[in-house]
Formats: structure tokens, sequence, C-alpha cells
């Protein structure tokens, strides 16, 4: 049956040509785009080393453990020398029981010899006397002082902002520490003319450069700000270790200065 | 579809192709999983032919628009049907275009079968003796059936931008969702709670949530367009249809 009604609607349903070449153009911008991401500038945090660790050091003032002075080994209690083995008493029978209470007598001329009485009941022995085990390990309240420095420092971990102390036990090397410590306090007079405190913020690369000095809290006497940085600046670091995973080391080191 | 298919071959062949010396956003594409890679791929897809449903539609309709605007002025100057009728074969792309054909193909077939000469000679032409519409209805019916398929097509793949809008944002939390369970693996593994083990996996699982939202937010702005506009072209197509009628009452009855 021929309508031409739908002989029109049927010629007309076709859509538009052209979608297929939409589709390429498309396709193409999305290319260019991924390429622009590609070879475009890299963003600027990548060319300086981040912070991701911070940490906070004070050197000078009284030697101590805030300073790096010698100090207990971890303040943990030592293991006392164990007392030589005493000589084993011998066995000795038990002392007899007194009686608790004697009714005094009045007149006992004649003391009437008394059987020796058998007791027949066990013999009670006398309190606070445990049997001994021997040499007894216990632990001392010496502290041994082993010529190695205990480090009191903390450490703050944020990139830049907020961070939380962290106990320096989570700090995988804290030999590397005392290495930088020795190595800033060589080139450091803490006897200036004046008293005072001023931080320095610097940040150890991965090969053990010292890149980024600068003055982080100056102390009000420039002075003290130049010495203590170019004690920073002086000082020759072994690259960072190979546990301490993060590309740098940012550390603020507060010298503290006596007159 | 085939060509479609090669451009998927082309997106995947680029997509596993690591680059060594890549800036950021790619070197960590090119070290993610396989999942990781897959989501990607896919909203990479969805977006290249969202995209391209985008200009597909936004050329037509600035054709479709362009073109019944040129139509609308022909009809309202000419004097008889067959004069437009010779003008819509430049106008294809106009849905008035469908509208008119199919409603002057049903007035021919009317006034042919009545008077058996040739029919529709002119709106304002005294034809003698004068044609007559037999229904009315029927031309109605013809309108509407026309406007139903030019709706249609009006309305094709655009319901492809709607699907994009609303996937595309759950692929992505997919893959980010899973690329953050992997990283809790490697925290797992390695037992130590370092930003430097865990950042590099968040920030690969994010990239998915990035890419799905890079190919929603475009896709729900032009749906909402196209959609808007069809509804234009919708009522303009009912008052045509008005129009034509109209004239055939005036005209044929």
């Amino acid at each position: 049956m021929h309508d031409a009604v739908s002989h029109a609607l049927v010629a007309r349903g076709r859509p538009p040509r052209g979608f297929d070449r939409m589709l390429g153009a498309s396709l193409a911008a999305h290319a260019v785009l991924i390429a622009a991401l590609a070879l475009g500038p890299r963003p600027a945090t990548t060319v300086e080393p981040d912070e991701r660790e911070v940490m906070t050091i004070s050197l000078g003032g009284a030697p101590g453990p805030r300073a790096g002075g010698m100090t207990a080994l971890g303040g943990r209690p030592v293991q006392a020398v164990a007392p030589p083995a005493a000589k084993p008493e011998p066995a000795q029978a038990p002392a007899e029981r007194q009686p608790a209470m004697v009714e005094p007598t009045r007149a006992a001329p004649k003391p009437k010899p008394t059987p020796p009485e058998t007791v027949a009941a066990p013999v009670e022995q006398s309190p606070g006397r445990t049997p001994t085990k021997g040499a007894e390990v216990r632990p001392g309240s010496a502290l041994a002082f082993t010529g190695g420095q205990g480090i009191g420092v903390g450490l703050s971990t944020g990139g830049g902002g907020t961070g939380g102390e962290i106990s320096l036990g989570d700090f995988c090397c804290p030999d590397y520490l005392q290495a930088m410590l020795a190595a800033v306090q060589q080139n450091w007079n803490s006897r200036q003319q004046v008293a005072g405190r001023t931080t320095i913020k610097f940040t150890v690369v991965r090969d053990g450069r010292i890149t980024n000095v600068e003055v982080a809290r100056p102390s009000g006497f420039a002075v003290l700000d130049f010495t203590a940085q170019r004690a920073v600046m002086a000082a020759r670091l072994p690259p960072l270790p190979a546990a301490y995973t993060n590309p740098s080391l940012t550390i603020h080191l507060t010298f503290e200065y006596q007159r | 579809m085939r060509t479609l298919g090669l451009y998927l071959l082309a997106l995947q062949q680029g997509a596993t192709g690591p680059d060594p010396a890549s800036s950021d956003v790619l070197s960590l594409i090119a070290r993610s999983g396989p999942v990781a890679r897959i989501v990607l791929a896919m909203l990479v897809l969805f977006s290249v032919v969202s995209w391209g449903i985008v200009a597909y539609k936004w050329v037509e309709f600035r054709r479709v628009r362009r073109q019944s605007a040129a139509f609308l002025d022909v009809f309202r100057r000419s004097t008889k049907f067959s004069e437009v009728q010779a003008v819509c074969r430049t106008l294809t792309d106009s849905p008035l275009v469908g509208l008119f054909t199919a409603g002057y193909a049903e007035l021919n077939t009317q006034l042919r079968g009545a008077s058996g000469g040739a029919a529709g000679e002119g709106r304002t032409s005294p034809a003698n003796p004068r044609p007559t519409l037999r229904s009315l209805d029927a031309v109605d019916r013809a309108l509407m059936r026309a406007a139903g398929v030019e709706v249609t097509k009006l309305e094709r793949r655009v319901g492809f931008l709607a699907t994009t809008a609303s996937i595309t944002p759950f692929i992505g939390l997919f893959g980010t969702v899973w690329g953050i369970m992997t990283a809790f693996q490697g925290i797992g593994a390695t037992g130590s709670t370092n930003l430097a083990v865990v950042a590099p996996g968040i920030a690969e699982a994010l990239i998915a949530t990035a890419a799905g939202l890079f190919a929603a937010i475009p896709a729900v702005y032009f749906y909402n367009h196209f959609t808007h506009q069809v509804k234009l072209f919708a009522t303009e197509l009912d008052d045509f249809a008005l129009e034509f009628l109209n004239i055939c009452e005036r005209n044929f009855t």
C-alpha cells in the first residue's frame, strides 16, 4: 500500500551526515589536549625539593639531652651485676618455738624433772624465711655512661604546614643526625658577646648537599644569625642514608648562644 | 561503528604507551595498574564521543535554525505550495521542510483523488472547479506524524550526553576507590604510613575522579542546552503545523 506521507516521512527520517567527522575532530582535540598536558611546563613543585620532613633541633645551651650532650643510654635501667652466689648454709634444725606465755611459778623449790615431751605435731617454723633460689638478677638503678650521645630532638613531619611532633624513634637514622650535629658544631662558636637564640632552616638533599639556608627565626643580632648560617653552610654532610626514603630533609636548627 | 572501533584502538595504543620523559600526570598514569587504565580509557572514550556529539549537534542545530528561517521566509512570501516545494530540496535540514513535505503529500493525495486533475495549484488562486479537502483531520495527522519524526531526529544522540553526564562520575569514582584500596594494600604490605608510600597511590586514584568530572561537566551543560533547543524547535514545529492547517482550511474547504 503506497502512502505518500509515509514515503515522505521515511525520506525525512535519515539523520544528517557528518557525525563521523565530528567524532574524528573530537578525538583530535582530545589528543591535542593530552599532548599539551604531556609536553606542557612542569608544575613548579617538581623543580624545588619539597619539604617532606621538617626537623627541629636545638644546638647549644647547657650540655644535656636537649643539646645533644651526654645522656643516659636511653634512660633505661641497666642490668645490675649479679651478686656472687652465696654459699649455701648448712641445713639447720628449725628453732623451737617459744611458748607464748609462761606462767610465773612463784614457788618452785624443786623443779620437777619432766621428761622431754615428744612433739607429735610438725614443727612450726618461724615466719619470714623463704627458701632462697640463689643469686637473683634485678634491675639496678645505675645508669651506664657509654660515651654515646643521645639526641634530644623532636621531628615534625608535614609539607611546610602543620605537622605533629613525632618521636625520634620514628626517624630512621639518628646516627645521621649525630653526624650532622657534629659537623655543624665544628664550625660554630657558641661564645659570642651576647646571648641569643636563632633558628636556621636548611634542606639536605639526597647527596648530602645543603641548600636553602635561611634564617627562620632571627635572634635580633645579625652576628649571631651570620655565625649560625656560616656554620651550617660550612658543614660537609654525608649523603642521606638509604633508609630515609624522602628526597630531601628539611631541618630547623636552633642555635643557642651564651655570653 | 567501524571508524569508532578504529578510534578505540588508536586510543588504547596511545594510553598504553608510557613515555618515560613525560610530566607528572602522564607518569602517574603510566605507573597505574590495569584497572585504572581501563577506567581512564573508558572515560576518555566517553569524553571523545560526547564531545563529538556536541560538535555534531552544534553544527546541525545552527544549520537547522538558519534553514528554518530561510524556509519560513520563502513560505510566507510565496503564493503557491508548488513554489515552496521547489525550495524544499535546497533546505533539507530544516524540520519545517519535513512537516511541509508530509502535509503537502497528504494534501496532494486528497485533492488528486477528489478532482482527478493536477491539484495543489496554489493557496490563493481560485481553481475552477475549486478543489476541496475531504478531511482536514487527515492533514493534521500527517503533520503530527511528521513532527514526531522531526523531533526524534533532532533528539538523536542527545541522550548519550545525559548518559555520559550521569555515568562518568561513577566510573571515575570507581577508579578512585579501587586505587585507594590498592594504596591501602600497599600501606599494609610495607607497614609504613609514610606519606611517600601513600601519596602516589592516592594521587593516581584521584586522576580517575578528575577525568570523570572532566567528561561529565560539559556533558551536563550541553545536554541541558540541547534539550532546550529541541524544545524550542518543537514549539516552532507546532506553530508551523497550525499555520499550515489554517491555510489549508482557508483555501481548500
